[in-house]
Parts: structure tokens; sequence; C-alpha cells
């Protein structure tokens, strides 16, 4: 079997907070299987379609956890698409044009550049060294933020909705792509970049995980062919395994950082980010 | 004739009503035809990525490959996608003026 339960279990649990947290989940499906001298590798068939499952379950998560949101703004569209205007009050048309203007140039980017980006990064040390990028970027986006980190009060997706344009909805949604590169974290530079255009930390988070859903899930959805192909054979029971474990993880993250960013910044996991990537860096090259 | 004057209208996502020239309106029209063009065609060359296999594109297509019957299924999904947005993008901006919103 190419991946042991063992394996899928820590695998699993470290794709599910790995993925929300902004520490770039790719990155540490990278360097831990190279750290802990598994014969995995990210360019590997089985491992791809491992990785479409947990994806799959992190996508499913997210939804979940958000679905009164996704509800509210699916009407919303459907109401702007009927009218043929986004009224001014309607926050959540608002919120979802911007989630889709946000989307879909991630997506070309993801579906043209991922299978190269994939390539040309596949290594442990590049994912160790984007890492230390990653924290760099984070520490950036807390020093240029627009927006003093305070806590703050009325409807987030009303608040989103006022201070975000739709230039700043396709540039934050862009940062997206940078998550292709192992080392680079999708909620990370989506965060920083909701700070720079002048959101909070807790408005930033959520932003963020409303722009991950569709592309994680569409992303994911795109593979499951492989997954219940003959690409899948041997690797099933693991990915299942694995997605259900992701699944546990993501939901802890998600309820957990939804609650951290009311009140806290970003510091942390950039402090995280470079000194894992540092020590990474340093332990590969020795 | 061409047309002249000024005409009140309001933007999609704001309550402000702003006076602009007959001339601003026929570009937005312009716009929008021009959207709706583009969107057609993106979705028409959708289906020929999905459709057809590399070797049978044309020379001038990304994704064209001397020999290769791999279909470039994402390049299809890219193209829709964006298609999709220019014909969305051509419903909202071709919407008419509202009762008691715009005034001629």
């Amino acid at each position: 079997m190419p991946i042991s339960y063992g394996q899928a279990i820590l695998l699993g649990l470290l794709q599910g907070f790995s993925e929300l947290f902004p520490i770039s989940s790719l990155g540490h499906s990278v360097i831990l299987p190279r750290l802990l001298g598994w014969n995995i590798h990210q360019n590997d068939s089985y491992f791809i379609t491992f990785l479409v499952a947990t994806h799959l379950a992190t996508a499913l998560v997210l939804l979940g956890f958000f679905w009164r949101d996704w509800l509210r703004i699916l009407r919303g569209l459907g109401r702007s698409l009927r009218d043929r205007e986004i009224a001014p009050d309607d926050t959540d048309a608002k919120l979802g044009w911007l989630l889709v203007v946000g989307t879909i140039p991630a997506g070309i980017l993801g579906l043209l550049l991922e299978h190269k980006l994939r390539t040309v990064f596949a290594s442990a040390q590049s994912a160790a060294l984007f890492l230390m990028v990653n924290g760099l970027l984070l520490f950036a986006a807390e020093a240029l933020r627009r927006r003093a980190p305070h806590p703050e009060h009325g409807d987030p997706d009303d608040r989103i909705g006022r201070r975000l344009n739709w230039r700043d909805a396709v540039a934050v949604g862009t940062l997206q792509a940078g998550a292709l590169v192992p080392g680079i974290s999708r909620s990370g530079v989506t965060m920083g970049g909701g700070l720079l255009v002048g959101l909070s930390n807790e408005d930033a988070a959520r932003f963020a995980f409303l722009l991950a859903t569709p592309i994680i899930g569409a992303a994911a959805a795109l593979k499951l062919p492989e997954l219940f192909g003959s690409q899948g054979n041997g690797v099933r029971g693991p990915a299942l395994v694995g997605a259900l474990c992701a699944a546990v993880t993501a939901y802890l993250s998600v309820r957990f950082l939804m609650r951290f960013f009311e009140t806290n910044r970003l510091t942390p996991f950039a402090a995280y980010c470079l000194a894992a990537g540092l020590a990474c860096t340093l332990y590969f090259l020795v | 004739m061409p047309q002249t004057g000024r005409i009140a209208v309001r933007e999609p996502g704001s309550a402000r009503t702003e006076s602009v020239s007959c001339a601003v309106v026929e570009r937005g029209r312009l716009l929008v035809w021009l959207a709706v063009l583009v969107g057609l065609a993106l979705i028409v060359l959708a289906v020929v990525y999905w459709a057809e296999p590399a070797k049978s594109l044309p020379s001038w297509l990304p994704g064209h490959q001397e020999g290769s019957n791999h279909h470039h299924v994402k390049h299809g999904i890219a193209s829709f996608l964006v298609g999709l947005a220019c014909l969305v993008f051509a419903w909202f901006r071709s919407a008419g003026p509202r009762p008691g919103r715009a005034t001629a």
C-alpha cells in the first residue's frame, strides 16, 4: 500500500488544520514526509489522489460551517441577477459578487498553472524556503495594514461589503494563486491581502474562508475522477481515513480561528512559518 | 443624427445618481455588445477545447500540440468561466433605468 493508515491519519490531521491556519498545507504535506523519511512525494499520482480526498473534506467542512451564510449569499446573488442590479442595502448580494469576482482570477490561474508550478517547486527544500517567504509576507501584511487591529462591532458581511470594492476583491482573490507554490499559504495570503485593503483581522479571516470554499471544492471536484478511477486503487481506504481526520481538524481549526482573529493578529503564524522554514532549510542542508 | 444632452443614471451597487452625457451611454452600450460577443466566443472556444484533442486545435490557440490526443479540459473550464463572467457583466450593464431612479 503506497500510504499506510498511520501515515494517512497523520497527513489528514495535518492537512485539515494547516489548510485553514495561514501556514501552507501543501508546504507541510511536502516537508513532513521528507522529515519523517517517508517515501511519499507530492507528484506521486497516489499522493495527489489522497490530497484530493482531504481537500474535498476540508471544503465540505467549510461549506457546512458557513452554510447559513452561503444560503444567504446564494439568495443575494439570485436577487441581484433577477433585478439586474446590486441594491445598495443588499449586503448578501454584494458579498456574493465580491466572492465571485475574487474567485475567477484564482480559478483561472490555478487551472492553467497548477501542474507547471507543482513540477517546478516539488522539493521539500523549496517548500521550506517558501515557508519562510510566507512568514515574511504575513509579517509585512501586519506591518502595512490600513486599519488598526481593534475588535469591531456589527455585521461582518456588511463591513466587508462596505470596505471592499471590485478591484480589492480581484486583488485579494488573485493572491490565492500564490498557494499553488508549496510553502505559500492560501489563507495566509488572502488574510494578508484583506488587511492591506482595509479589513480587520476578523473580517479578513472570514472573507478568506468564504473565498477558499469554492476554490478548494472545485479543485477537489475536478480531480474526483482520479480518486474513483484506476489511480485510486490501493489508496481509497487511507484516503477516506485521511479525509475524516482532515474534516475533524478543519472543523476545530475554523472554529478556533474565527474566535482567535476577533482579537488577535497574524503575527504568531508569521513567526512560526519563519522559524519552521528556517529550521527545515538548515536541516535539509546538513 | 448624433444624440446630445445629458442623462441621469445610477451605478449598480451605489446609491449615488450621476449625470452623464449620451456619448457615455453609447459607449456603455458598445461595451455591453462587446462583452456579449467576447462571452459567446469564449464559450464556443471552451466547447472546442473539450471536444477536440490538442493536435486538432488551430495552431494559434494555446494548447495546440502536434500528434497529441490530450483534451485540454482545464483550458476549456477557464475559457468557459471567463465567457460566463463576460455575459454576467453584460447582463448587469444592459439593465435599463428603473422607474423613479433615472430621468432623461
